[in-house]
């Protein structure tokens, strides 16, 4: 039996490209966490792993972004992103589960909408 | 070629098998020598990692050597490695436009490797009906003869994640991989002149005998700026005639190898997922028939390996040669 639990996202991060045009040109990225832990109720143990974070987000080159965070060993995380104001999340990249820890650097190519970003961890 | 392949694509071993026949006269002599390395341990931080599925490679190197004595203690070899690789390896491919992509290969290589000119002067020898003692130095070049291809495409995914950080941080050049066999372990040659230095000794007292020869190999910048760390091999050990005969002799060697290679240089920086040590053990036959004909065959199991970062290491080695001298 598993469970999965929400954290609170983090604050998001507005990047602004310039003052006088910023209504028109401005855009916005914000990244949320989403964490899914899996006791084991079984055993009665919980997974001792650092939580999951994106670590960094930041512009890159003229028209995107890189995603930073790192990762545990043995575990899967799925980068994921979602346009507001609707839409579904969709991956954006998986890291597969690799039995050591590891960093990864994600490119996402910057749009005039919002977007939010979530690190979804299994188990 | 030499670097990742270990005692695999050791120069000097086919040219020692040579050194090692019976016979010794001036003249041609031509060697085919073939040695398999199983590499299906992975290492990350010395530390064995268990799964299934786990990236893997088996390399198998052929040397074809023709060589020529001038003198019996002057001679010439031209090693020329037939390289093959079977592998699995799943790892990420970064770029600068888009996410990275995991991309899985299952595969092989062949091809010609990295050939090597190499000299060999006997500097001491005595002889007697119960002992014998000869003491050889060996030294040559290797040749940037080996497609360099995978050695270009890991220096470019180091360039590209490189890009990818802001300016400064402290990283691993080969940060970017996720496999224990890298490009670089694969690849058919270095795309450098290498230096080939070595010494052997032989030595007989009845029917017992102890062998020993010393590699060291310098190892200069090659493709795309890729250079390979320093390479040294010490192996031998002692051993007895078996069988002797009017026209053949059969032996048996406990060989125990140390082999050690320094970390690699790449996008001028000293990478820490690259250089390891190993210590082996196994026997070794040997057989000559006539005053034309060797052979010998040996297997090394590693008892004790350390790795850098994510690297796989043998599991087990095995070698043979065949010498015909004319």
């Amino acid at each position: 039996m598993s469970h999965n639990r929400v954290v609170p996202v983090s604050s998001p991060l507005r990047i602004q490209t310039g003052a006088g045009r910023a209504f028109r040109r401005a855009w916005f990225i914000q990244a949320a966490i989403l964490v899914g832990l899996i006791g084991s109720v079984a055993t009665g143990l919980r997974l001792q792993a650092t939580e999951p974070q994106i670590s960094r987000i930041e512009p890159f080159l003229t028209d995107q972004v890189t995603i930073h965070f790192d990762t545990d060993a043995n575990r899967t995380y799925q980068l994921q992103f979602l346009h507001l104001p609707t839409g579904n999340w969709s991956n954006l990249f998986v890291a597969p589960k690799i039995p050591f820890p590891n960093h990864y650097i994600v490119v996402d190519y910057r749009t005039n909408q919002s977007r939010l970003y979530r690190l979804r961890v299994t188990p | 070629m030499g670097s990742r392949l270990g005692a695999a694509g050791c120069e000097l071993c086919a040219i020692y098998s040579a050194d090692n026949a019976q016979a010794r006269n001036a003249g041609w002599i031509a060697t085919v020598s073939e040695s398999f390395i199983s590499y299906h341990t992975v290492l990350f931080n010395d530390h064995e990692l268990s799964g299934h599925d786990l990236d893997f490679r088996d390399t198998s190197i052929t040397h074809l050597v023709p060589g020529y004595n001038f003198t019996p203690e002057l001679g010439v070899n031209l090693s020329i490695p037939l390289v093959y690789h079977h592998f699995q390896r799943t790892d990420l491919r970064y770029s600068l436009t888009d996410p990275p992509v995991l991309r899985s290969e299952h595969s092989t290589e062949f091809g010609l490797g990295d050939v090597s000119l190499i000299g060999r002067w006997t500097a001491f020898r005595r002889a007697g009906m119960e002992t014998s003692v000869a003491v050889s130095v060996l030294g040559g070049v290797k040749f940037p003869t080996g497609d360099t291809d995978r050695i270009a495409d890991e220096v470019q995914q180091t360039q590209i994640y490189d890009a990818l950080l802001p300016p400064g941080t402290p990283h691993d050049p080969l940060g970017h991989s996720i496999s224990g066999v890298h490009q670089h372990d694969l690849t058919l040659g270095s795309g450098s002149f290498d230096g080939i230095f070595g010494v052997t000794m032989l030595s007989r007292w009845d029917r017992y005998f102890f062998n020993a020869q010393f590699q060291y190999y310098l190892r200069t910048e090659g493709e795309s700026g890729y250079t390979y760390g320093n390479e040294l091999m010490v192996a031998g050990g002692p051993g007895a005639y078996l069988l002797l005969g009017k026209s053949y002799t059969f032996n048996l060697q406990a060989n125990a190898g140390y082999d050690t290679m320094a970390r690699d240089e790449l996008a001028g920086r000293l990478s820490n997922r690259t250089g390891w040590t190993a210590w082996y053990l196994g026997p070794q036959l040997g057989l000559t028939v006539g005053n034309h004909f060797s052979t010998v065959a040996g297997v090394d199991i590693p008892v004790h390996i350390t790795a850098n970062g994510l690297q796989n290491v043998p599991d087990y080695r095995v070698h043979a040669s065949l010498v015909w001298r004319f």
